[in-house]
């Protein structure tokens, strides 16, 4: 008997993380629960993201007095934004997109490249599998 | 789905402001950081 083979679609993200993509980055300050109504203090952390085309491949949270969280998709995305970038409304707020170095810049700080490279083999996006020269 | 005219509907509060599900994914991640311990508590430093 002839098992049906059904091939799964193709996710999105394989679909629009091609090497062409457009690379975006973001950072912009959150407020843990505590602080919310506290005006004026400076214990907010700082979310920053890069998009490698609609979908994020690398999430960074800093706070003043935590240790970083360093996060990668295909490693950490349980943690990971899920919203495409369009969807976060990210694009239409002002001052929240940043340059490439801003973001590379505190991704270097906080050790991502270690991190990235410790976990090459797990990455998703096609444009961190190229830096890594690890592209399919 | 996303009706990219449901912004502009909604007059000018929607603009520069990020949606309610990315609000509501950064409330989990601030929420997620305060289960951490602090650096101090980390190295075992008492803040001066």
């Amino acid at each position: 008997q002839k098992a049906e083979q059904v091939q799964a679609p193709a996710r999105p993200q394989q679909v629009d993380q091609d090497k062409n993509a457009q690379q975006r980055y973001f950072k912009i300050p959150f407020a843990r629960p505590a602080d919310e109504f506290r005006d004026g203090n400076d214990k907010h952390g700082m979310w920053f993201a890069h998009f490698d085309g609609k979908w994020i491949a690398r999430q960074m949270e800093v706070y003043p007095d935590k240790p970083a969280v360093i996060l990668v998709s295909g490693v950490d995305d349980m943690q990971m934004c899920e919203l495409s970038v369009e969807e976060t409304g990210l694009t239409r707020r002002r001052g929240a997109e940043i340059l490439e170095n801003e973001f590379e810049e505190e991704w270097q700080k906080f050790k991502g490249a270690e991190y990235l490279k410790k976990n090459a083999a797990k990455v998703s996006s096609k444009y961190l599998q190229t830096k890594l020269g690890i592209a399919k | 789905t996303h009706d990219p005219n449901a912004a502009s509907n909604s007059g000018e509060k929607r603009e520069g402001l990020t949606s309610s599900e990315f609000d509501s994914f950064l409330k989990e991640r601030a929420a997620a950081a305060e289960t951490m311990p602090t650096i101090s508590a980390q190295t075992g430093q008492q803040p001066a």
